[in-house]
């Protein structure tokens, strides 16, 4: 690789060793995140400003650091991502990056042929492939199975139709992952087969979906005879259901644990619990501090955090050492979601009017925190409670038909007529 | 639930369940509602063999932990004890045992801390005063001073296993400030006046000090300069409890979880419908929070960390809210079953009520953050 050696080059280094490397390594070539900067910024700027950081990253022995050498990487241990992590908080990481390395480049490493992976990884370590995940659509989005595009057999390869939506930089990627139906005569979950697909393929057509808060990180596209070669087949054909379960299961615990290429203030392991005072600050400010139900809420927004964070690196620990199965993830998802939901009352509750109204520009949008405080990108809280019950604590699944018939003797999935796109 | 536990603390785990199993099942549990004790003393003292209340003890005075951090190991033994609903002044005598081990005089420590440690003297902590919060700063009990040492007049109360212990720790405050003192329980003008608990595997007393005379040997530490030490203590309670208190909404769980796996009706098992499974769900992952928060109070506070006392204070937060409203939602997911005194479900509910408010409620640990950050 190209590491240049300025930042923990070395083959077998240390834990240690590296954070202090990489801690040297940050405030010189990384920019500090500004506060309120939001963590995904999908327009021009945003997308150069992230991959010129991966490529820099990269060309400093700081991407892949878990991939294994001869895909490029750094070959690694998990703790070691994690000092990065850790190290990392409060800086601008390369974000735009972050479908690519926290849900592809581990369903790649995991099912991908020697040749996707020789082709593929490495390009997207150096920052030249953004990617997306074309999985639910209009009407399949918990019932993922269920879903409409089909993949049919054209010579060599194969001619995709369908539609795609929830696509999270979708305008700005390169490559995307495709879930798609290769057999519509046997059980849902049996003919599914997932593809590779470059995203300015012929027949690609992508639209940006504005979000209630006013955000468009997320994308819409229409799939019309979009021509792939046979060896775009990630995994087997027909097998593409444990594909997904796999990107699945890392979209959750990347999710559950926050997304970011760097970690939450909290996370830090030398650092400890910190208190971060923005909402005192902002009692203060209104005079409410000290309101002791002001306080109560202050406090508790604080455990909210703690919990949360102390609680995702159990789980990924217990995940990594088997102590939990993969489906552990939905623990930390469910829980990112609940408190996700109170700490949007909580703020609503202290900043009282000022979550209604602002003065242009201001950078806390306080409101803005219960308004989007609901978590259904990466699977809907209920799919997560249904994975935790079914899955971790052995319930029995409702019963249903939709397992055991072939897929076109189902009723297909549909929307309301007036919510069709 | 502990992961990357070592050889040795998997063992004491095994060893210390085994235990609770084969000579307190809940069936002899419930067979000591009625004793005045409360607790069995064989079982005591088979506890003290396995180091249950030797962990704070230097091992020169026949103590010793496995870990190296003795309060990850107590929890361990406190979850197991929290799951069979065990009675008994464990967690009282653990932190009296760390108080003295940490600052007793050689004199105290030689006298009591192997008696400690081998189950043959029971200790207490006599800390809480009616409607006061549960902090250092909130002391009001006077130690006046004589000239042999101090007197005490006045009271405490929701003091654990007071009737059974030899010795009370009494945090007070003395002219030169919080102060605390190891006395014998029988001493003159000490009475125990029972409460009635809701938790009926908990005992709980008033105590009442008329001019009780300690001599300036019993103090522990240096008077005056108490405060530091209480809030240890404080943090060592509040880990304990929601080591318990885990350990029996974790079984209180299991109960639920197996009962809506058998239970038939509407022609299929309850656990299938999503109406009840999403609950259990959610119980599912707030326990694993309360795991996770309260290891880490035990790895912060027992590794004197930092961020201990807000790690206690977090888990305690957690735990307490949590762990009530889980077990409530064992009963209703129960249905009638759920609410009979033959069923042991209520009996995991009483001791997770009684948790949630002993030692300070999650609204207290709250506000108490809040008061710390303003300090620092």
């Amino acid at each position: 690789m190209s590491a240049n050696g300025s930042a923990a080059s070395s083959d077998a280094i240390p834990v240690a060793d590296f954070r202090a490397a990489v801690r040297e390594w940050l405030p010189e070539h990384l920019p500090r995140s500004a506060p309120g900067e939001p963590l995904l910024q999908w327009d021009d700027e945003g997308v150069s400003r992230d991959r010129a950081l991966q490529r820099l990253l990269w060309e400093s022995g700081l991407a892949g650091i878990t991939v294994p050498r001869e895909y490029g990487g750094r070959g690694l241990t998990e703790a070691h991502q994690q000092a990065l992590r850790e190290e990392a908080a409060g800086y601008r990481m390369p974000e735009a990056f972050g479908i690519g390395f926290n849900v592809v480049l581990p369903t790649l490493l995991a099912h991908g042929s020697e040749d996707l992976k020789r082709r593929l990884v490495p390009r997207m370590l150096r920052g030249d492939d953004i990617w997306c995940q074309l999985l639910s659509e209009p009407s399949s989005g918990s019932d993922l199975a269920g879903l409409l595009t089909r993949a049919e057999r054209d010579g060599d390869g194969w001619r995709l139709n369908g539609s795609k939506i929830w696509t999270t930089g979708g305008n700005y990627s390169q490559y995307a992952v495709c879930l798609a139906r290769t057999d519509p005569h046997v059980p849902k979950h049996a003919g599914l087969t997932m593809f590779v697909v470059p995203m300015d393929a012929p027949g690609v057509t992508v639209s940006p979906v504005q979000l209630s808060d006013g955000t468009v990180d997320f994308c819409q596209e229409h799939l019309d005879d979009v021509r792939v070669p046979a060896d775009a087949v990630l995994g087997e054909v027909d097998d593409g259901w444990r594909v997904a379960t796999t990107m699945m299961t890392n979209e959750r615990r990347a999710i559950g644990r926050g997304w970011s290429m760097a970690a939450r203030p909290g996370e830090h392991e030398q650092r400890g619990i910190e208190l971060t005072p923005t909402l005192l600050d902002l009692a203060r400010e209104t005079g409410r501090d000290q309101d002791s139900a002001v306080r109560e809420l202050i406090g508790e927004q604080w455990v909210l955090r703690a919990v949360h964070a102390q609680t995702t690196k159990r789980v990924v620990a217990a995940m990594a050492s088997g102590a939990l199965p993969g489906h552990g993830a939905a623990l930390i998802k469910a829980l990112a979601a609940m408190v996700e939901v109170r700490n949007g009352e909580i703020d609503l509750a202290v900043a009282g009017p000022r979550a209604a109204a602002w003065p242009p520009g201001s950078a806390e949008r306080w409101g803005h925190h219960r308004l989007s405080s609901h978590d259904i990108g990466g699977g809907t809280t209920e799919m997560q409670r249904n994975a935790i019950a079914e899955r971790l604590l052995g319930l029995p699944r409702e019963p249903a038909t939709d397992r055991e018939l072939p897929f076109d003797q189902l009723r297909q999935n549909t929307v309301p007529r007036e919510e069709q796109a | 639930m502990e992961i990357g536990l070592s050889e040795d603390q998997e063992l004491l785990r095994a060893t210390t369940r085994k235990v609770l199993e084969d000579r307190a099942p809940v069936s002899r549990v419930r067979e000591l509602f009625g004793n005045p004790e409360g607790f069995d003393r064989t079982t005591w003292r088979g506890g003290a063999d396995l180091g249950w209340y030797g962990m704070f003890v230097p091992e020169e005075l026949g103590g010793g932990c496995v870990s190296g951090n003795p309060l990850v190991d107590a929890c361990l033994v406190a979850e197991e004890m929290g799951r069979m609903l065990h009675p008994g002044p464990a967690l009282a005598t653990n932190v009296v045992a760390d108080a003295l081990a940490r600052a007793g005089s050689p004199g105290l420590q030689e006298r009591h801390l192997g008696a400690l440690a081998s189950g043959e003297r029971i200790g207490t902590w006599a800390f809480a005063e009616p409607d006061r919060p549960w902090t250092a700063a909130a002391l009001s009990l006077r130690a006046l001073p004589t000239d042999a040492g101090y007197a005490l007049d006045g009271g405490k109360t929701y003091v654990q296993d007071a009737h059974a212990a030899d010795l009370l720790l009494v945090s007070a405050l003395a002219p030169e400030g919080p102060s605390q003192f190891l006395i014998p329980r029988d001493s003159p003008g000490i009475v125990v006046e029972p409460l009635e608990t809701l938790d009926l595997t908990r005992r709980l007393a008033t105590v009442r000090f008329s001019d009780v005379q300690i001599p300036r040997d019993a103090v522990v530490g240096t008077a005056g300069d108490a405060a530091a030490a209480i809030e240890r203590q404080l943090q060592v309670a509040l880990v304990l409890q929601c080591a318990e208190t885990v350990g029996a909404t974790a079984r209180g769980l299991e109960m639920t979880v197996r009962y809506a796996k058998e239970r038939v009706a509407f022609g299929r098992p309850i656990g299938s419908f999503q109406a009840l499974k999403h609950r259990m769900a959610d119980h599912r992952t707030w326990l694993e929070a309360s795991f996770a928060t309260t290891a880490y109070a035990a790895a912060a506070v027992g590794g004197e960390r930092p961020d201990a006392a807000v790690a206690a204070r977090v888990a305690k937060a957690h735990v307490a809210r949590r762990s009530t409203a889980t077990l409530h939602d064992c009963v209703q997911l129960h249905g009638g079953i759920g609410m009979t005194w033959e069923y042991d479900l209520h009996l995991y509910f009483r001791k997770a009520i009684s948790n949630e408010v002993l030692y300070g409620g999650p609204a207290e640990q709250h506000r108490f953050l809040v008061d710390l950050a303003e300090a620092a």
